[in-house]
């Protein structure tokens, strides 16, 4: 029991608090207000829509697939290993969270690109071409969600007590055994709040996709990328792609409320 | 079965456990130690948590680990329960699946390990809790679901961390007792950590104490509980500990003589529990062969009696047991002074 369980806060308080779930809402209800409801289902079912839906559906899910390979033995390193520098790793793994999207673009632009020597390389051997291509949206779209995905887990590996795996070893489990049917199971929650929450960033970005993908139709024209160009010529079909995206975003807080909501 | 160390460990440039015991078959050995005295690091060697620097962990004739020959067993090739002071049950796994999961590494079929994991559950009181989480157990259910899953594999040794460190002592008392029945009828060798005195004696055969690294004294429950041989042990047990040189009947301790029944020659330790001594306001006649005038340091409760501790005018520092109802009676404050008087009879000494 606190001692003071309903402190009475004063107005200012209030007041701004208030504001600030107005600033949020505020346009949130404006879209759905401005949604034309009669003209939905065919504004969603024109053939540039279906693309970019099957476009980003395909590519983030094949992003957060990636980040999910990449991401578990990263965390478990992160979390787990005494390699020196391991600091430094962490913090370099973590930058493209704070770092504008379009940086991330321009960055993967300067590695990727044709004109650069891995990007030449890589279409030289391989006939590998990222640039204009799905398969740079969803290098695009890992650069940007992995982050999540790698800090959402290595917390849960580090809360994870390891005498829990010494105890398994003790009992004649091997360390591929301790990994299979201890480590992993235990944070399985996280992992799929990880994959969830890299999903749900995949899904949405902008910038890095734009600047290094660029924006053809059916090849790298993801959902937001469709929105922002439909705003111009048809403005109904971008908030109904709006909608989408924002459902999409509701269905992610509402998996993962008891991490969010149950704070109590 | 019988085990045999000898480990020399640093843990830093400060601590270095160095110890040498071994524990005959079906005995079970208490670990006793003050905190960071290195009873944990002595498991952690055991069981393959831990390398040692220097020496030989054999058990049963199977070298476990000897840096010197490179012999080193990881834990899971060593066959050993080990049960941990938080238990540390598998959070996700069902009581079921936490006795079945050494059974499982060990290649057993999923059907054949549940049914031998119920038989350990229902041997442990535990039937219709097959399905329950960790979560979902009492203190006292975790305890035995985890004691159950590490003598589930038929270990060849059995190591406890403290454990009933965990429980409410309303369940201890009972939980200590189902653990020695436990520990009688599994008939290799069982070593168990523990800071509480009254596990060691309930629970062991034989007692080690470890201070700051190093062995101090060994031996069996009795002799360690009658005989302590450091402050630490005496203290553990309750009982006044004195060192002085024996000249027949007589102990000399700096400037106090005690008087004993028996007879003894050169360095020895005095051994007098604080229910043998008795106290009083004045001088008095008595047949004590003991009587010594002092002055009373504190008073404090311990359990329902009172303990009294006192110097002597000679210097001894002794504790006394009374009851509450002494202590009324004899008014005694800090400073007041007493005399003490024990019977020759009730003086235990031995060589040092």
């Amino acid at each position: 029991m606190s001692p003071n369980p309903n402190p009475r806060a004063p107005l200012p308080i209030k007041v701004l608090a208030g504001l600030g779930v107005v600033l949020i809402v505020l346009p949130l209800a404006g879209l759905i207000q401005r949604a034309a409801w009669s003209s939905l289902f065919e504004d969603l079912s024109s053939q540039a829509a279906l693309d970019a839906l099957q476009l980003s559906l395909l590519t983030s899910l094949a992003a957060t697939a990636l980040a999910l390979i990449l991401g578990l033995p990263l965390a478990w390193v992160l979390a787990r290993s005494k390699l020196r520098g391991r600091s430094i790793i962490r913090a370099l793994v973590l930058v493209p969270m704070v770092l504008p999207p379009v940086v991330g673009g321009v960055a993967l632009l300067s590695a990727f690109s044709l004109r650069s020597p891995l990007g030449g390389w890589l279409h030289d051997v391989f006939g590998l071409q990222l640039t204009f291509a799905p398969a740079g949206v969803i290098l695009a779209e890992t650069f940007v969600a992995m982050p999540f995905f790698v800090l959402t887990v290595e917390a849960a590996i580090r809360q994870s007590d390891p005498r829990v795996e010494q105890i398994a070893a003790t009992l004649g489990a091997s360390p591929a055994a301790v990994m299979r049917r201890v480590t992993l199971p235990t944070v399985a929650p996280a992992i799929g709040a990880g994959a969830v929450l890299a999903w749900a960033r995949a899904l949405g970005e902008f910038g890095a996709t734009v600047t290094f993908a660029g924006n053809v139709a059916g090849r790298t024209r993801t959902l937001p990328l469709a929105v922002y160009l439909a705003l111009e010529s048809d403005p109904n079909a971008a908030i109904a792609l709006s909608l989408v995206l924002l459902v999409v975003s509701f269905a992610v807080l509402v998996s993962q409320r008891e991490r969010w909501w149950n704070n109590q | 079965m019988s085990l045999n160390l000898s480990i020399k460990k640093s843990l830093s440039e400060r601590f270095c456990l160095e110890v040498e015991l071994s524990t005959p078959p079906a005995r079970t050995l208490a670990v006793l130690g003050p905190n960071g005295a290195g009873k944990s690091t002595l498991l952690n060697a055991l069981a393959g948590i831990l390398a040692i620097d220097e020496g030989c962990i054999e058990l049963d004739g199977r070298v476990l680990d000897e840096p010197r020959s490179g012999t080193w067993l990881t834990p899971d090739q060593r066959n050993i329960g080990f049960v941990a002071q938080d238990l540390l049950l598998f959070s996700h796994m069902s009581a079921l699946d936490n006795v079945a999961f050494g059974l499982r590494c060990r290649g057993m079929s999923k059907t054949q390990a549940a049914t031998r994991s119920t038989e350990w559950l229902n041997r442990f009181g535990l039937e219709g809790l097959e399905n329950r989480k960790p979560r979902q157990l009492s203190g006292g259910q975790a305890q035995r679901v985890a004691v159950a899953r590490a003598l589930a594999t038929d270990p060849d040794l059995l190591l406890l961390d403290e454990p009933l460190a965990a429980l409410d002592v309303s369940v201890r008392h009972q939980m200590r007792r189902e653990l020695r029945g436990w520990i009688n009828e599994y008939s290799k060798p069982t070593v168990v950590v523990t800071h509480d005195p009254l596990d060691a004696l309930i629970l062991a055969d034989d007692i080690a104490v470890i201070e700051s690294g190093r062995l101090t004294q060994i031996g069996t429950v009795t002799q360690v509980s009658a005989q302590p041989r450091t402050p630490y042990v005496a203290e553990l047990f309750g009982t006044n500990l004195i060192g002085g040189t024996a000249n027949g009947n007589e102990v000399a301790a700096g400037r106090a003589t005690i008087v004993s029944a028996e007879s003894n020659e050169g360095p020895v330790f005095v051994s007098i529990s604080p229910n043998a001594l008795s106290l009083h306001a004045s001088q008095p006649t008595t047949s004590a062969r003991n009587c010594w005038s002092a002055r009373v340091s504190e008073v404090s409760m311990a359990g329902q009696s009172v303990e009294v501790k006192v110097q002597t005018q000679e210097g001894l520092d002794l504790r006394i047991g009374i009851t509450p109802a002494a202590l009324a009676e004899l008014d005694l404050q800090p400073n007041t002074n007493v005399w003490v008087t024990a019977k020759a009879s009730q003086v235990q000494v031995y060589a040092a």
